[in-house]
């Protein structure tokens, strides 16, 4: 595995700038300009205060600096955040690693373009940016706009009672689409840094009101060949995500099952209101277009097929895996 | 399913705008403004240009009106792309369809902000807004950041060749994930307005050179309840992408399969270097992470599972669905 040394730049120092490159200090040939006055941000020629900008050089492009520019309405502690952020940090980890793009040699990143920066409260939530990667065989430039939110989990939660195997979902409004959708219980790493089993966990307890034990769940994105990385990928031609699927198994009684359906949970300070919904799992496939669903679907079904997933938590008279 | 009539504002006459709701033709209470000098676009009270925007009356709320605000650094032309395109009109109907947040009377559209657009040559390709939906019931706002990106199609291609079944897919540099992703051939919708059979079929021969005959195809996510929209949705909670999957499964001599290996095809004026790649059947669900490949595993096997599918292109002797 390549070892990769992101760039840290010290934001506070308003004079030449240094970056440390693989353990070395650098001083970039010219400073990077942190601020200009905060009206008449324009882009073009003519203005005397030029957009926000600053210059990064990465290990495996050496010779070709990249160039991180703010797009208009963009303020200087938006682009501190974006650049500083973990997201991008993340999505520059990912193109200089071995399967990355950069590291392959099919391509040089010249230039990124910071959109739009999204706040939850304090901490970033989305970044949109544009990146202008080319091509070394054609010279092309290679479609680069990006919506990054980062890393999340899923959990696919089966529930045996009197014989049945129900499945637990989450429904909520969901903007982008405009309607409710039906999902699978989910969430974006919040506190967890990495540690998608973790988060995993609390989402569901958080929106299905179940406690759920870490050592009973089952990876099932461990399942993928170690070079997918083991996460699924939504959308990989427009967003960054990429997410964990477990799967959890148990049996209760039906009077749970009852209880469960029409429950309503969620984080109701976050503008979140979650209902919980429980289908027989035979009906799942069908109940919803939620890509998580699907996937998990797709895996579990393959990996109990191939002998994969353990017994767990079965009851020595029920003969269903 | 309730009447729909989207709003069409006269953009080009600068005085009193109509607006046309339900046929029935309205004039706004105020103009709004429609153009400002080009700098110093700032969005405070002491500022003489206020942002661009524009006011709709959804027949859904008919007596709250939504305000359609452009954020600093989008266009004069581009807020008026944006609010035109059918990305914006779609996630308008959407939500004023049968089963939108807006028609169950769950919430109250009260606010849109266009973060940007994204033009792909003289069209939208992509737009990212933020809109403020406030659940009835709480008074609580709604997670509102969307990517627009509009609709796609994918296919899942079987190659039945000397008794092993293999798939074919795309490999390409996907800059949002920072390296090369296999995935099932796909496309956004180009030409075609809403005829995603079609735009499969040239997809899918742009990327992989086979011929493809639409009767010969089946949409997977047909399957799906007609409450879903029978469309696949990869990120609900960010994106507006729903995704159509097809399945073509035909029998091929052994001599295609050696040439489909290796072999790049793709737009390369559009700065797309697109690999085709066969790997057979039954280790596709492990050898990546691309949702659209997952999910059609997922509907694939459990449609045949619950035989749904018809036999396609299968010679006598082969036993295998």
């Amino acid at each position: 595995m390549t070892h990769l040394h992101l760039l840290h730049l010290r934001l506070l120092q308003p004079s030449r700038a240094t970056i440390s490159i693989a353990g070395k200090i650098t001083t970039l040939p010219s400073p990077p300009r942190w601020s200009r006055p905060p009206c008449c941000r324009m882009s073009s020629g003519s203005d005397p205060s030029p957009p926000l900008s600053h210059t990064l050089t990465l290990p495996v492009q050496p010779a070709e600096p990249v160039h991180v520019v703010a797009a208009t309405g963009v303020s200087d502690s938006q682009f501190r955040s974006a650049i500083d952020s973990s997201l991008f940090k993340q999505w520059l980890k990912n193109l200089q690693s071995e399967t990355g793009i950069l590291s392959s040699g099919a391509g040089t990143l010249k230039r990124v373009l910071i959109q739009g920066v999204d706040m939850f409260g304090s901490r970033i939530g989305f970044l949109k940016f544009k990146a202008d990667i080319f091509d070394k065989e054609t010279g092309k430039k290679v479609p680069g706009i990006v919506f990054a939110r980062g890393p999340a989990v899923a959990v696919l939660i089966l529930l045996d009672s009197d014989g049945v195997t129900y499945a637990v979902l989450t429904e909520q409004a969901r903007v982008p689409m405009g309607r409710f959708v039906l999902e699978l219980p989910a969430g974006m790493l919040d506190d967890d840094k990495g540690d998608f089993v973790g988060t995993a966990v609390r989402e569901v307890e958080e929106e299905t009101g179940i406690q759920l034990n870490l050592k009973d769940m089952v990876d099932l994105t461990a399942f993928l060949n170690p070079s997918t990385g083991c996460r699924v990928i939504p959308s990989p031609g427009g967003c960054d995500e990429e997410l964990g699927i477990f799967l959890f198994r148990g049996n209760v009684d039906s009077a749970i099952i009852k209880q469960l359906q029409g429950k309503e949970t969620g984080l109701q300070d976050h503008g979140e209101l979650i209902k919980v919904r429980v289908i027989p799992y035979e009906k799942l496939w069908r109940a919803t277009g939620d890509a998580k669903v699907l996937m998990a679907i797709g895996l579990y079904e393959m990996a109990k097929r191939e002998g994969l997933l353990p017994l767990i938590n079965q009851p020595a008279t029920s003969a269903r895996q």
